[in-house]
């Protein structure tokens, strides 16, 4: 007879005695909620007891029914729990702590084996036990074996009618967690063979399976109970690995901060106690929830499709493959006659600052010692002036005083006395009248030359000044033609280029840089129709393979010597959605390392200022670039000599910021869309090498609407 | 039926971008409206699970130990206080429509029992708005 068959006739309450019946838990009625009389082996109750009784009784609820359990199944438990129950002594013996689903073993282990064993009903209290101890095993097992087991229905799961037949299988996933315990260290555990884990696995797994449906019915299947309270140690078994559901795997990361702040690894959280375990899922679920819905709206609120202007590419690409026309040639010719006239001005204009920064700078010297030779004789004779002033002053002033004042006239003097005394003094007072007159006359040309050379000190001394700030002027004019006439140079340059490179084109009737050009033209349009499935391939499809944000943030090099994490990348836009097409190095130009190491710098305002590599990588990027600038188009070869190093100092910058895509799915997406749409723009230009500017603040409104 | 306006208010998303989604709500199309509504009870739905799940397995453990003993009204109630919570958050207490659309809704955004379900909103909305 076989476990269904025994179980089939159980249920018809077969008379043989080979199956047992085990009464439901009672439902608890409203009079006595809470005080659910418990069948247990003694009056006295242990606390657990009643727990594990309670918790059955929720589960169970509603209708009461009967319970079935094969012999088979009851052997096979009875081993287990004898086996399980031998190692807790041995472990106790060995003084190591004891888990509580080990201490609930060893209390009432021995009474659950004897009936199991005898083939007797089993008390609630078994059915809990029994139920814990296998749901622990299995846990610590698939941990420890670094293996999730699952079960997926049996094929006749989705016929009706026969359903009830369909037996459920067991498999296995591989996760990359495993967990150390002491009951299995002292089962040996980790000496087991593969094949000796999968069957073990397997008749746990089945016996678990063929359990539940004994205590529970066929129908439970509430996941917010099955998962979590009543998971072993309470670890929902969903988050065991991260899956490509962003709020799961976002769980994970969260459980493995919480983790690491107390300082330890992520299966070490479910060690301990249920209580702390379920803070941290808890904790660890509304930080996650909290971030990824919030990833979501924003996603929903910002998100724009990107459009493009296909007949506008397609002019492009086709002006590209038409065979070009002399007449092509003489707008190109212009071009390059007026900016070489351009230049002709830029450099006469130049040419005339430098002689007036040289004179001026020249003369500078001979003014500085006419100034300083001036401003010494105007102070010699300020000093004289004022010298002499005083002195004058000096002489002034008893003069002054003895003006106006009485002639002394002594007592006794007769009338012709006094007469000549009056006499004498009015004359002595003209002749000091006229001595005043004179001095103040004096004084006043003084004091009028002596302002006449304090305004000469001044203006020698502006003088000086003056020139100083003309030179200033003058270096600060010369250094900005210089830079015009740079800028006129390389541009003059370019259209020489565009020029002879017309008359070649027109001469040999199309290059194939022209074709690639046009083809690479064409692809961002393909790409543009294509993004719901780069998105989709990045988001979900592929969310755990080679378009993850940790592949593509990859800064090991390939065979030949690309950096993986911008190769996947680009393969991800180009490759995912026309293979036939994809070609790594016309992906290479259109999508350089540089230009994605950019983007990520501006995705992430990554500051390259600041002391160390990257602040080096990215001057060297700059200073190359600055050199390449300045090599002439018509030395073809070194400039092609001097891309390579553009290039050399790109990948590093990649290398050094590509770890950023790690940061964000979400993030990372943005980042894809953003070079999705400035490519497209720069096609529906003509330009397929997307070449974006140095700086951020000069592209920002572009930029926001993608990132 | 419950607005966007009103789902927004309850969920706990930052409040610069509560700001952002009610400064815009009156020009957003009819298909962003409908997403980010989807959104809201997937993550009123998460945060109530994850509520009700550690209050029963604090209630659960607290049992084990021995410390406490709760039956099932007990278990009710902590479910029914958290959903009462909820709906009166939600302005939802006053007709019985209102009341069944929550629960209708709580269950339809279950992150536990459809887990795949969270993610699928983004699919939609990566398609639509693409």
């Amino acid at each position: 007879m076989t476990g269904e068959e025994i179980t089939a006739a159980a249920a018809n309450e077969d008379p043989s005695g080979m199956s047992l019946k085990i009464p439901p838990p009672p439902t608890p009625s409203k009079e006595n909620k809470g005080n659910t009389p418990v069948e247990t082996e003694s009056k006295t109750k242990h606390p657990n007891e009643e727990t594990a009784l309670l918790q059955v009784e929720r589960v169970e609820g509603g209708e009461a029914k009967a319970i079935v359990l094969s012999k088979k199944d009851m052997e096979q438990s009875a081993n287990r729990l004898r086996n399980r129950l031998e190692a807790i002594k041995s472990l106790r013996t060995d003084k190591i702590a004891l888990t509580e689903i080990e201490e609930l073993v060893l209390q009432l282990g021995p009474a659950a084996i004897t009936r199991l064993e005898n083939g007797e009903i089993l008390t609630k209290n078994n059915q809990a036990l029994l139920w814990y101890e296998i749901h622990d095993e299995l846990f610590q097992k698939s941990l420890a074996a670094a293996k999730k087991t699952q079960s997926s229905p049996g094929m006749l799961e989705k016929v009706p009618f026969l359903r009830r037949f369909a037996k459920p299988k067991t498999e296995f996933e591989d996760t990359n967690l495993s967990l150390r315990s002491d009951y299995l260290e002292k089962i040996r555990f980790y000496d087991f063979s593969d094949e000796a884990i999968t069957l073990d696995l397997t008749n746990l797994n089945t016996l678990r399976l063929n359990v539940e449906k004994a205590l529970y019915g066929g129908k439970f299947s509430n996941p917010l109970f099955d998962q979590d309270i009543f998971g072993p140690n309470g670890y929902p078994q969903e988050f065991i690995k991260g899956t490509s559901n962003r709020l799961h795997t976002e769980v994970v990361n969260q459980l493995e901060k919480i983790a690491k702040q107390k300082g330890i690894e992520l299966p070490q959280l479910f060690t301990r106690s249920q209580i702390e375990q379920s803070r941290a899922i808890f904790d660890a679920f509304q930080a996650a929830s909290a971030q990824t819905f919030y990833e979501q709206g924003l996603e929903i609120l910002r998100n724009k499709s990107i459009t493009s202007d296909s007949s506008a590419i397609e002019a492009q690409a086709k002006k590209l493959e038409d065979p070009p026309k002399p007449e092509e040639i003489k707008p190109l010719e212009e071009t390059f006659n007026n900016v070489s006239a351009e230049v002709i001005n830029l450099e006469a204009k130049h040419s005339n600052l430098v002689a007036q920064s040289e004179q001026a700078e020249a003369s500078l010297p001979d003014l500085k010692a006419t100034s300083k030779t001036s401003l010494r004789l105007l102070t010699y004779r300020e000093t004289d002036l004022a010298q002499g002033i005083t002195n004058l002053k000096d002489r002034l002033r008893p003069l002054s005083a003895a003006l106006g004042a009485p002639p002394v006239m002594p007592h006794g003097l007769t009338a012709e006395q006094q007469a000549g005394i009056i006499t004498t003094h009015n004359n002595t007072n003209s002749q000091q009248s006229a001595e005043r007159m004179l001095l103040l006359e004096q004084l006043k040309i003084k004091e009028d030359y002596l302002e006449k050379m304090r305004q000469g000190k001044i203006l020698a001394e502006v003088a000086e000044e003056s020139a100083e700030e003309k030179i200033t002027e003058l270096k600060v004019a010369l250094k900005k033609a210089e830079k015009e006439l740079q800028n006129k140079k390389a541009e003059k340059d370019k259209a020489g280029k565009e020029f002879e490179d017309k008359k070649r084109e027109v001469a040999e009737g199309g290059t194939p840089e022209r074709k690639e050009k046009a083809k690479a033209l064409r692809k961002w349009d393909t790409v543009t129709d294509g993004q719901n499935d780069i998105l989709s391939a990045y988001y979900y499809e592929d969310a755990d393979g080679a378009f993850s944000c940790s592949n593509l943030s990859r800064i090991t090099e390939t065979a030949d010597e690309q950096v993986e994490g911008t190769e996947q990348l680009r393969e991800l836009i180009f490759q995912h959605i026309n293979k036939g097409e994809y070609g790594p190095e016309m992906a290479r130009k259109m999508l350089s390392d540089e230009t994605i190491a950019r983007t990520i710098i501006w995705r992430y305002k990554i500051d390259t200022s600041r002391p160390g590599s990257l602040r080096d990588t990215y001057g060297l990027v700059e200073a190359e670039r600055q050199a390449l600038s300045l090599i002439p188009m018509r030395n073809a070869a070194q400039r092609r000599a001097q891309e390579e190093v553009v290039k050399t100092a790109g990948k590093q910058l990649a290398k050094d910021v590509l770890p950023y895509l790690k940061r964000s799915q979400l993030g990372t997406g943005r980042i894809l869309q953003f070079l999705i749409s400035e490519g497209v723009k720069s096609a529906e230009k003509g330009n397929p090498y997307l070449e974006l500017p140095k700086r951020y603040d000069e592209y920002e409104s572009s930029i926001r609407r993608y990132m | 039926m419950i607005s966007l306006k009103q789902l927004i208010k309850v969920s706990s998303f930052p409040e610069e971008f509560k700001n952002e989604v009610l400064g815009e709500i009156d020009e957003l199309p009819q298909e962003k409206i409908s997403d980010l509504s989807k959104t809201c009870w997937f993550f009123i739905s998460a945060d109530y699970e994850n509520k009700l799940r550690f209050e029963l397995q604090k209630m659960t453990a607290e049992m084990t130990k021995g410390e406490k003993n709760y039956t099932q009204e007990d278990f009710d109630k902590v479910e029914e206080e958290l959903f009462n919570e909820l709906t009166q958050k939600l302005e939802a207490t006053d007709t019985d429509a209102k009341i069944e659309e929550v629960k209708k809704q709580l269950e339809e955004h279950s992150v536990i029992q459809n887990p795949v379900s969270s993610d699928n909103s983004t699919d939609n909305n990566s398609s639509n708005s693409n």
